[in-house]
């Protein structure tokens, strides 16, 4: 196994847009999440108590644009191999095909992680750096943000959590559809415009059910920190809802990549 | 040295010559079973989505009681205090207005006629305010502008048949008409008098996904003097009463040396529920957006994946056509397949959004031909149309179908999700920005920031013309790059 | 318009590689011009100036005395073959060709008579994806025919192609010459052309080699030699040498002598008593011809065709 890993993983690291998605998923997490924060103040609010805003969540609104760069990485870290017809020499060297799905998974997936990491910690220490200035101050009755404070630790990780799902969702949908623009408008289309529809549909028991079973509304449930009751689907629930949709598109990938013909 | 340049062709044969690229561009379009089977996706998501969102959607709009509905059967805003006394048949009013508070921009404080006092009766009304000047309106939709300025200011109202002429002066002896207006329906005998209204203000507070939408009521108040009434049949104004119309519970009338005090509450005018039926029943097109952006996307890029831009340009050196040539193919086919759908969509929703609470009175039954029903649908089409030259040009421009994709699909969908997480300020910059604010064009109502769609709070024609200027700029950029590249 | 193809002093850099460096040469009708060179020499980079798709930095290059890109049916003027490959997987070969022809103002006929020329009926139907490299050769071919241009060119079409295939395709290019057309094949295997081009443009590093027929080109490069074929080899070459001619020996028993006659040759080799089975005046092969201009050349005598062996 190691030794598909260490061939994957020199794969991964070779193809040039690696590095810069990886820069990208860093990046744009914390470039939209600081432009975010800069835009709220208190004094948007009757009154600088009463804004409700969960400064948690909205530190980590670049979650939104670095699932894209994630979503690019995972989907072409399988669809070049299949566009250059690299997957034979692939399969060639490693026969073993669960195994093959495996270590890409793994790294790919490793990856996203330890760069959602950095974009996700660091949008947060941005945040808190920037919150004080425009009155979410613990005057007003806003705690200072940290990673120290447990709701707050939780959403933070559990958002490295979720854009590590997104990997995996990306790579299982790819070795599914196997050409980029398809596994891409697929994996694009789950992460932006379901949760449009999400959001606009007006009847509230449409909406809370939406939410509940949508792959990334509910995922996303991970970064409330307030209103908490008011959640149609609790947060570790909501991730469990989004662990739940990558598990079976992965379950598919896999048995549709060890029976089909490498193509 | 010398190059033997061949005189330039006339314009026919140059037209003749873009014809036949266009062909050959379609040609390969079509060809590409792919592509072809990408649009007839676009065009099923967008159907089966907007169905899914008209199932989801529902109002209580018609529920609400003491509904007022205008002459015209749409819903009103009627309240306001009105002091007031019959008079019959033809005749005149002149007060001076000698003091209106600024409560809201759109106060207002003056001289009416109505058809008694029931709300959503029919009426023509003199005024002055404090943001828009002197303005004569009448049956909840006219609305003539007088001299801008503010109270104090004389006004006359002359009625004639159902015809009523206003008159405005700074003094009392230099007059100016400001207009006149037909109120149909006015009968022979109406109630003439002074009133006074203002708007409650809305407030809208947006956070983190949670939109909520306040009315806090503000009170208008404003003083006349020197009211004289000149008719055969009317009562005279000392023998006027108030009445508190639409039971705003704010109105009040003194009267002190000869000068008349009146507050009042409430909003006189079109008053239609924010939710627009023609807009979810077309909710599906943002999906199908998706779908449009990747084949578009492919049109431009499939030429540089294997090398093909060199037969292309091999067969047609003129490159800005071959561009122009592509733009109208998938600009065109992206039209045709967008009209199809939305007109679907808007067809097929109809019953079901009816059968959610989306009828009248609250929302009237339009036609496919009204106005902005047909500006909905077809700026639909125009939309998906315009994105899709949008991606093509993304396309030339990065020669890479993932960067593209991705690029296109953030800058049109993630500014709406971004925006409506954002305070409603900020969230209109991003609406009025970035190319997300075309979706505007798919609303059959005015902008409101009453909504959970940001996009609502732009007019139909900035969204659509930011989208098409993100398009124009992109095209240009093509083009350039196109000229100077080796391929 | 005229049937050729002039370059003048052409030159084009791509960042720090002078991919071109002051060509010129000409490819008259009526006859099949070899372009030859190794690989990287610059014929693929000259043919895409020709076409108009790459700008050169300097000089110029006329099909039929006009720029292509001022051409407004090239495909009328000029037929190419550059990527077989350059063709979408998906899309049918026939509908490939179309939009060539519907672009260019061809009637939709022209589609079917060259799918005919190239013997591609059965296969026109099917998407190119599908195509082997002989079958997209063929397609590529169909495309540059399609036009009825008299200016042709070929960029390495025998690439990929079974035996059968390459004879197919020097008697295509035969035969259009003999039309009177001008068509330019460029090869990096010299031999290819051996039995197809009249004339040769040798170039090398982006510069112009030689510009010759090939008989001009054998005589040169056989220029007098004698091949011997003896069993006293070494002692040969040591009479010979002596007697002031210059020996390589090409085998165990082989030798060429340069610098000497034939009779002399056989009078020396009798007067030492030295036996021989055969002496002949040498002939060289167009490789042959070609490995010697290229050493003369000097300047890549390490990067002379890779590639070729």
């Amino acid at each position: 196994m190691s030794r598909v890993l260490r061939a994957e993983w020199t794969k991964l690291r070779t193809v040039p847009s690696t590095a810069w998605l990886v820069a990208a998923v860093i990046g744009l997490t914390l470039a939209l999440g600081v432009a975010a924060v800069a835009s709220v103040d208190t004094a948007h609010c009757p009154t600088p108590t009463t804004c409700a805003e969960d400064t948690a969540r909205l530190s980590l609104t670049g979650v939104w644009l670095g699932q894209a760069a994630v979503a690019v990485l995972a989907v072409l870290a399988v669809t070049n191999e299949h566009a250059s017809g690299l997957i034979r020499s692939t399969l060639a060297a490693s026969p073993s095909r669960v195994r093959v799905l495996a270590g890409r998974l793994t790294v790919v997936t490793v990856t996203v992680v330890a760069a959602a990491a950095l974009g996700v910690a660091g949008s947060v220490l941005a945040a808190a750096a920037i919150l004080p200035s425009n009155g979410f101050t613990p005057a007003h009755g806003y705690a200072q943000l940290s990673l120290a404070d447990g709701p707050t630790l939780r959403a933070a990780a559990g958002s490295v959590l979720y854009l590590g799902l997104v990997a995996v969702i990306g790579v299982a949908v790819a070795t599914i559809v196997r050409g980029t623009a398809a596994a891409l408008t697929a994996a694009l289309t789950v992460l932006y415009a379901i949760p449009l529809l999400v959001r606009f549909v007006s009847d509230p028991g449409w909406q809370e059910q939406l939410q509940r079973w949508s792959p990334s509304s509910a995922g996303l449930t991970i970064q409330a920190t307030t209103g908490l009751e008011r959640l149609p689907i609790q947060p570790w629930a909501g991730l469990g809802v989004l662990a739940g949709y990558a598990f079976v598109t992965l379950v598919l990938a896999a048995a549709l990549f060890h029976s089909r013909d490498a193509g | 040295m010398t190059t033997t340049l061949r005189p330039v062709p006339p314009r026919s044969q140059r037209a003749a010559g873009f014809g036949r690229l266009l062909r050959a561009e379609w040609t390969k379009f079509r060809s590409v079973p792919g592509w072809v089977a990408g649009m007839v996706a676009a065009v099923v998501v967008t159907v089966l989505v907007s169905l899914l969102a008209a199932s989801g959607s529902g109002t209580d709009a018609n529920d609400v009681p003491d509904l007022v509905t205008g002459p015209d059967g749409g819903l009103v805003a009627d309240a306001f205090q009105f002091v007031h006394g019959p008079m019959t048949g033809d005749g005149s009013v002149t007060v001076r207005v000698t003091g209106q508070d600024a409560s809201h921009d759109d106060a207002m404080a003056g001289l009416m006629i109505k058809d008694g006092t029931t709300p959503g009766s029919v009426y023509a009304a003199l005024m002055v305010t404090p943001a828009d000047g002197v303005r004569l309106r009448a049956m909840f939709d006219a609305d003539v502008a007088g001299r801008d300025g503010v109270a104090p200011r004389w006004l006359r109202l002359v009625r004639s048949g159902t015809e009523v002429t206003g008159y405005e002066s700074a003094d009392g002896i230099d007059w100016a008409e400001v207009g006149t207006v037909d109120v149909p329906g006015l009968p022979e005998t109406a109630e003439l008098g002074v009133f006074v209204a203002s708007p409650p203000d809305v407030r809208v507070e947006r956070q983190a996904g949670s939109t909520s939408v306040g009315e806090v009521e503000t009170i208008g108040r404003a003083t006349f003097a020197d009211l004289a009434v000149d008719a055969d049949d009317a009562v005279a104004p000392e023998r006027w009463s108030g009445t508190d119309v639409g039971r705003t519970g704010t109105g009040a009338v003194t009267i002190a040396g000869g000068v008349l005090t009146v507050t009042g509450s409430g909003d006189i005018g079109p008053d239609p529920p924010d939710d627009d039926p023609v807009q979810i029943g077309l909710f599906g097109a943002v999906v199908g957006l998706m779908v449009v952006i990747a084949v578009a996307v492919l049109f431009a890029t499939s030429e540089y994946g294997r090398a093909m831009i060199r037969t292309t340009f091999a067969v047609t050196p003129r490159r800005g056509q071959v561009l122009a040539a592509k733009a109208i193919v998938i600009g065109g086919v992206t039209f045709v397949a967008g009209l199809v759908a939305a007109v679907t969509a808007v067809l097929l929703t109809r019953p079901l959004l009816r059968d959610a609470g989306f009828g009248p009175p609250a929302f009237p039954e339009s036609s496919l031909f009204d106005g902005p029903v047909l500006r909905a649908v077809v700026g639909t089409a125009a939309m998906l149309a315009v994105v899709a030259v949008l991606a093509l040009a993304a396309g030339i421009l990065t020669r890479h179908s993932a960067g593209a994709i991705t690029g296109v699909v953030l800058l049109v969908v993630l500014p709406i999700l971004v925006a409506s997480a954002l305070p409603p300020g900020a969230a209109e910059w991003i609406m009025r920005l970035t190319p997300a604010g075309a979706l505007a064009i798919q609303r059959t109502k005015d902008p409101t920031a009453g909504l959970v769609e940001p996009w609502a709070m732009v007019g139909p024609w900035a969204g659509f013309g930011m989208l098409c200027l993100y398009a124009t700029v992109a095209m240009a950029l093509a083009a350039r790059s196109l000229r100077g590249r080796d391929t | 318009m005229d049937a050729d193809i002039e370059v003048r002093d052409l030159r084009k850099r791509y960042g720090s590689t002078l991919a071109v460096d002051g060509l010129s040469f000409t490819v008259p009708p009526g006859r099949v011009t070899g372009f030859v060179g190794p690989n990287g020499a610059g014929k693929s980079t000259t043919m895409r100036i020709i076409l108009g798709l790459d700008a050169p930095d300097e000089g110029v290059a006329l099909v039929g005395g006009r720029q292509y890109r001022s051409l407004r049916t090239p495909l009328r003027h000029v037929g190419a073959l550059l990527d077989a490959a350059a063709v979408h997987p998906s899309r049918r070969a026939a509908d490939h060709l179309l939009w060539m022809a519907q672009a260019s103002g061809l009637p939709r006929r022209r589609v079917d008579e060259v799918i005919g020329l190239v013997g591609l009926e059965s296969a026109a139907g099917r998407p190119a994806g599908g195509f082997s490299l002989g079958m997209r050769q063929r397609l590529g071919i169909a495309a540059a025919l399609l036009g009825d241009p008299p200016v042709l060119m070929f960029d390495e079409p025998v690439n990929g192609l079974d035996p059968d295939g390459i004879r197919w395709i020097r008697e295509l290019l035969r035969s259009l010459a003999a039309e009177g057309r001008a068509v330019l094949v460029s090869s990096h295997l010299m031999g290819e052309l051996e039995d197809t081009a009249d004339h040769l443009v040798v170039i090398g590093r982006g510069r112009l080699v030689t510009e010759t027929s090939v008989g001009a080109l054998l005589a040169a490069a056989s220029g007098g030699r004698v091949a011997l074929r003896t069993s006293h080899r070494t002692e040969a070459m040591t009479v010979l040498a002596g007697a002031g001619a210059t020996v390589a020996a090409t085998g165990r028993e082989t030798v060429t002598v340069g610098g000497l006659p034939t009779e002399r040759v056989i009078a020396l080799l009798s007067d030492h008593g030295l036996p021989f089975s055969e002496v002949s005046a040498h002939r060289a092969s167009l490789e042959e011809a070609y490995m010697e201009l290229t050493r003369d050349a000097g300047e890549f005598t390490a990067a002379a065709v890779p590639g070729a062996s």
